[in-house]
């Protein structure tokens, strides 16, 4: 089976910048006083939000990534859609990413939502003729109705949520990434969605899911990475961990201690 | 626009005892061709900040903002080349741009990306250069030959024109624009202006590019 995604002990840390050191006045003070009030180092905070992070996965495989808030579910995203690049180790990605990471990235408040439609297409790099095709299907799911002619000023968060699902699934989905989407869309809107998801298994070659909910998580994944603090405390198939107990299903450990 | 030139025009008018057709066009065109390379200190500290949505969600090279926003003010100079041209015929001084225009364009738009990008970046890690960058092209803008000419200068205030890229990049599309060509001057310090922004570009911009999401 070929590698969609491979990481090599991967360490993320990042920077937080205080107030004080978003300055240059600040800065410059600093530097003429002999840098003494930057000395403590409180001024920049760095964050290792991902230590040792390693696994693998191949074509087809659907991830789960679970942990409570902090944990780095959403720094790994990030991580693998691109947007940060490691500290250390090393990231392998083959495929096209479609993320949907946060609700509202690219959104023109002022533009429709057709008009937003295609914007969110030319930013994946589709031509307007190409979303053009696919834009009645994409509306069609999105179950916005005439609402789509409306400013998505207009939307709720809801409803935002179902247009960037639609687009990000629509448009040559290839590896997805999603980040808690399901929470703020209703309940005719999550049964549907569940049902694109199943549909999309064939389309797409992976996805990686962070989520709160087990149960989801058991339904739609095969794969699991579970995340504490930006430690990997476990990476494997979801039947080998006990969500109840939050530790890995007892007859592994066996297997791997024997 | 076209009320600061005629603003302006009045006045300098006044003090270089010129007629305000003669003054106006170069006032205008000065003032006009200013606005490409005033980017890098008025809108270019803004581009990461405000496309720190999409950065902060997708892997889009960083360039691509920079292309973006260099490419709105070229637009935008088109736009007002039009109420330029209405101005000027009305005055009846139209004249033919000469043809170095577009290889000015060109050096000046490269200009534009190298530096823009290099503001966007140290703007978007220091927060206080987006006023103070802003607040600077207002003192350039004065410090410029955009509405006094640069032979009125003598003594020390030639260095104003002779080491200010600014007048060099505002120089080499304004003096096509009416129909005149560029003086070397204004070649050199544009094309200057572009190797070092280019050294200082593949210097930054390739050693702290991973840090600008981290910083907006």
């Amino acid at each position: 089976m070929s590698v969609l995604i491979r990481l090599n002990y991967v360490d993320l840390v990042y920077p937080v910048y205080s107030v004080r050191a978003q300055s240059l006045r600040n800065m410059m003070v600093n530097l003429s006083v002999g840098g003494k009030l930057l000395k403590d180092g409180s001024d920049i905070i760095h964050v290792q939000a991902l230590s040792r992070l390693n696994f693998t996965l191949n074509v087809g495989d659907r991830l789960g990534v679970i942990g409570h808030n902090g944990a780095g579910k959403t720094t790994l995203l990030k991580l693998v859609a691109g947007i940060y690049e490691p500290t250390r180790g090393h990231i392998e990605v083959n495929g096209r990413i479609s993320s949907m990471i946060d609700v509202g990235l690219g959104l023109d408040p002022n533009l429709t939502g057709r008009d937003n439609i295609i914007n969110m297409g030319r930013m994946r790099g589709f031509t307007t003729r190409q979303i053009q095709l696919q834009m009645d299907e994409l509306i069609e799911f999105s179950d916005l109705g005439s609402f789509i002619d409306l400013p998505v000023k207009t939307f709720s968060a809801g409803m935002a949520s179902r247009l960037v699902f639609a687009v990000s699934t629509t448009l040559d989905p290839d590896i997805l990434l999603f980040d808690e989407w399901l929470s703020t869309g209703d309940a005719d809107f999550i049964v549907k969605a569940k049902q694109r998801m199943d549909s999309l298994l064939d389309k797409s070659r992976g996805m990686i899911l962070a989520s709160h909910s087990f149960p989801m998580i058991q339904l739609m994944c095969n794969k699991l990475l579970v995340l504490d603090a930006g430690e990997q405390v476990y990476f494997g198939e979801v039947d080998g961990w006990d969500f109840n107990s939050q530790k890995p299903v007892a007859r592994d450990v066996e297997g791997q201690m024997s | 626009m076209v009320a600061t030139s005629i603003a302006l025009a009045i006045v300098m008018g006044g003090i270089q005892k010129q007629s305000l057709p003669d003054i106006l066009p170069y006032i205008m065109a000065g003032i006009l061709c200013f606005y490409l390379p005033g980017y890098v200190l008025t809108e270019a500290p803004e581009v990461y900040m405000s496309s720190s949505n999409i950065i902060k969600n997708h892997a889009y090279p960083f360039t691509y903002y920079a292309f973006e926003s260099v490419t709105r003010v070229f637009l935008v100079f088109l736009h007002n080349l039009v109420a330029y041209y209405l101005a000027m015929a009305i005055l009846t001084r139209l004249a033919i741009p000469d043809w170095t225009i577009l290889p000015a364009l060109v050096l000046v738009y490269c200009n534009c990306l190298v530096w823009g990008t290099l503001a966007s970046m140290v703007a978007a890690r220091f927060r206080d250069l987006r006023f103070l960058l802003p607040f600077m092209s207002q003192i350039i803008f004065f410090m410029t030959p955009v509405f006094w000419h640069p032979n009125n200068m003598d003594g020390w205030r030639v260095w104003l024109v002779r080491v200010n890229p600014f007048y060099g990049l505002m120089e080499i599309v304004r003096s096509p624009l009416l129909g005149t060509t560029a003086p070397s001057l204004a070649w050199e310090l544009s094309a200057a202006s572009l190797i070092i922004g280019s050294l200082l570009w593949l210097f930054f911009f390739s050693r702290f590019r991973s840090k600008i999401p981290f910083w907006i």
